[in-house]
């Protein structure tokens, strides 16, 4: 049943660079008709609507690798891996509504959520702990994503990784350039129909070429019927405990994901994130049978180089399918591949214009302040483009990055909820969660690692807080922040507001 | 075949409209910003056009709705449909070629929110 298909080499550069130029037309128009200042560049004036919210959430959420993961999952431990894949993966897009919802009462002029936490703490290592968090998250969805494609284009086209890296980072900054979230929110919208309708026409098509669903149920059923059951607990004990708890950190620690939140229509918050992440999960369900077709046709995992992830790639390319359909499931990959980092390069914009370059520059004027946000998008391409492309092991930025996300999780969600939550608790949790849980995960694996984290970083804050019996935070005082655009006032550190809890240096206040 | 077939139709069809919900609210979005320039003044710099047009999105985002709820039965609705599209898939062979299908969905989904931006603008259209 297996052949291996001989796919030009050159169609792979063509599907790379004919995906960039349709969304470089789109940004160029983005930039011409939406885009006036930073504050658009970065927000979108807070004028997304449900469609674009929705749309550009899903791809946004779809990472290159997800896609091709919910395959791997399925191959690897039938139907439960493709459920603890899946539904762990919706679950954490919608666990951003009530943060979502508070934060955006709280803090309607927001840009990003380690804005909110120096405004909320006045603390500068726990502020520069989160930038980093954010930063070394955005780096590692670029880079995860990058090798998402790599894994795509070679396993089909056999490109080298080198060319694929720098042909993928080039085209993806190079648009992501004009534009910023307008043009993230618009070609996410795109990319989202380029993943979910070729997601249908291929899984049907590859059904179809195998035989029918039929022969792959019998099949599976013959080797082990646990393959057709949702209820296995290895598969929850192997990778859907840690995967479930890790994704959420990957939402709600993510300023991807809080840019959207400031930059949708208020009325729109809520209904976004609900129907991005349910209408997330058909993609993984769809592209989980390619897993389970491979699995029921007996690929064997040496035929993958043992990366179970290359499952999809491998199947589509050796079952003899016609071109358009290869080509309809390459696009599906590059699309969610272009989508995530497109989204990552607007959130990186976000955090230097808001984070980094105003408090630093408070009166630098507005055209200078826009050339720097739209410049550190191609740095950001420059530095990951330079990670990816210098061969080193991911394994410690993995590790790194990981181990703060996660440990910001919890001081995160008290920040936005409880009010006596204080600078140091925030401080402390995040640091000896690092520092003892990220220990603890290499020695004893991802589940007791995962598990310290969250229990140091929510006992630490607390107790701390509770011991230091300092007033209640006012959510109140961050009601009236200025935004970027709003030149009466002062925007800059001369902008102090005093509260009941003492000074607040809050420069857009 | 039939399968693919009709997966394919339904493909085309979902994908023309959804280009022209995106086309349509990208000139709708487009309009208004110009309007919003034309009314602050046509010579007027970058920041200020911004400002005009932010002050209609501060106006928004404080009349938010103060009591929102963050619970949301279609959430909960869409992970326990989710649960038993895969446990269903478990049981049967014939489901499998019908979860494909519900990938075209979410495209479908994107539309539907497309609409509602669009009716709720007819709607404030007609009340001004």
């Amino acid at each position: 049943m297996l052949q291996t298909n001989t796919i030009p080499t050159h169609i792979g550069y063509l599907l790379m660079f004919g995906l960039g130029a349709f969304m470089l037309l789109i940004a160029l128009a983005v930039r011409k008709s939406l885009v006036r200042s930073t504050h658009d560049y970065i927000i979108a004036d807070r004028k997304i609507g449900l469609g674009f919210g929705v749309g550009s959430v899903i791809a946004v959420w779809t990472w290159a690798m997800a896609v091709m993961m919910s395959s791997g999952q399925a191959y690897s431990w039938g139907l439960s891996g493709l459920f603890w894949f899946t539904i762990p993966n919706g679950i954490a897009v919608m666990a951003m509504v009530p943060f979502a919802v508070k934060l955006r009462k709280v803090v309607p002029n927001g840009y990003t959520i380690t804005d909110f936490i120096r405004s909320r703490f006045q603390n500068r290592p726990a502020f520069i702990i989160a930038v980093l968090g954010m930063i070394f998250g955005i780096f590692l969805e670029i880079i995860i994503n990058l090798k998402g494609a790599v894994l795509l284009i070679e396993t089909i086209f056999g490109i080298r990784e080198i060319v694929v890296l720098a042909v993928v980072i080039f085209i993806v900054t190079l648009y992501s350039y004009f534009g910023g979230i307008w043009t993230s929110a618009i070609t996410a919208t795109v990319n989202t129909l380029l993943i979910t309708v070729p997601a249908a026409v291929v899984t049907l098509f590859v059904l179809h070429q195998v035989g029918g669903p039929t022969a792959v149920f019998q099949s599976l059923e013959r080797q082990d019927p646990q393959l057709l059951s949702i209820f296995r607990a290895d598969a929850a004990a192997g990778f859907g405990i840690t995967l479930a708890l890790g994704l959420l950190a990957s939402t709600v620690a993510d300023q991807t994901f809080w840019q959207k939140v400031w930059a949708i229509r208020p009325n729109h918050v809520k209904r976004t994130f609900i129907w991005g992440g349910a209408w997330f999960y058909p993609i993984p369900l769809a592209l989980g049978l390619l897993g389970l077709t491979a699995l029921g046709i007996g690929v064997k995992p040496d035929d993958l180089g043992g990366d179970v992830t290359a499952v999809g790639p491998y199947l589509v390319s050796h079952l003899g399918l016609p071109l358009f359909i290869v080509i309809l499931y390459t696009l599906l990959v590059l699309n969610a591949c272009y989508s995530t980092i497109d989204g990552a390069f607007s959130a990186m914009s976000s955090l230097v214009a808001v984070d980094i370059v105003k408090p630093l520059k408070p009166s630098l004027p507005e055209r200078k302040l826009f050339a720097i946000t739209k410049l550190s998008i191609v740095l950001c391409g420059i530095v990951a483009g330079a990670i990816v492309m210098s061969g080193v092991n991911f394994v410690s930025l993995v590790l790194t990055t990981y181990a703060i996300k996660t440990s910001l999780l919890i001081p995160l969600i008290l920040a936005i909820f409880w009010p006596r939550l204080t600078s140091r608790g925030f401080l402390w949790g995040i640091v000896l969660s690092i520092l003892i849980g990220l220990p603890v995960r290499i020695i004893s694996g991802e589940l007791a690692g995962t598990l310290v984290i969250f229990g140091i970083s929510a006992v630490v804050p607390v107790a701390f807080s509770l011991l230091a019996g300092e007033k209640p935070f006012d959510y109140s005082l961050l009601k009236h922040t200025r935004q970027l655009n709003e030149e009466t006032g002062g925007i800059g550190p001369a902008a102090v507001a005093t509260s009941a809890r003492g000074r607040h240096n809050l420069w857009r206040t | 075949m039939a399968y693919v077939i009709i997966a394919s139709i339904f493909a085309v069809i979902v994908s023309l409209v959804y280009l022209g919900c995106i086309w349509k609210s990208f000139r709708e979005v487009s309009r208004v910003l110009q309007e919003a320039e034309a009314g602050g003044g046509s010579a007027q710099p970058a920041a200020s056009i911004s400002a005009t047009a932010s002050s209609a999105s501060n106006a928004a985002a404080f009349s938010a709705p103060e009591t929102e709820s963050w619970f949301s039965w279609k959430a909960l609705i869409s992970i326990v449909a989710s649960s038993a599209i895969l446990f269903i898939a478990g049981r049967s062979a014939f489901f499998w070629n019908l979860i494909p299908f519900v990938a075209i969905g979410s495209a479908v989904a994107v539309i539907v929110a497309f609409s509602i931006d669009f009716r709720k603008k007819d709607r404030s259209n007609k009340t001004d």
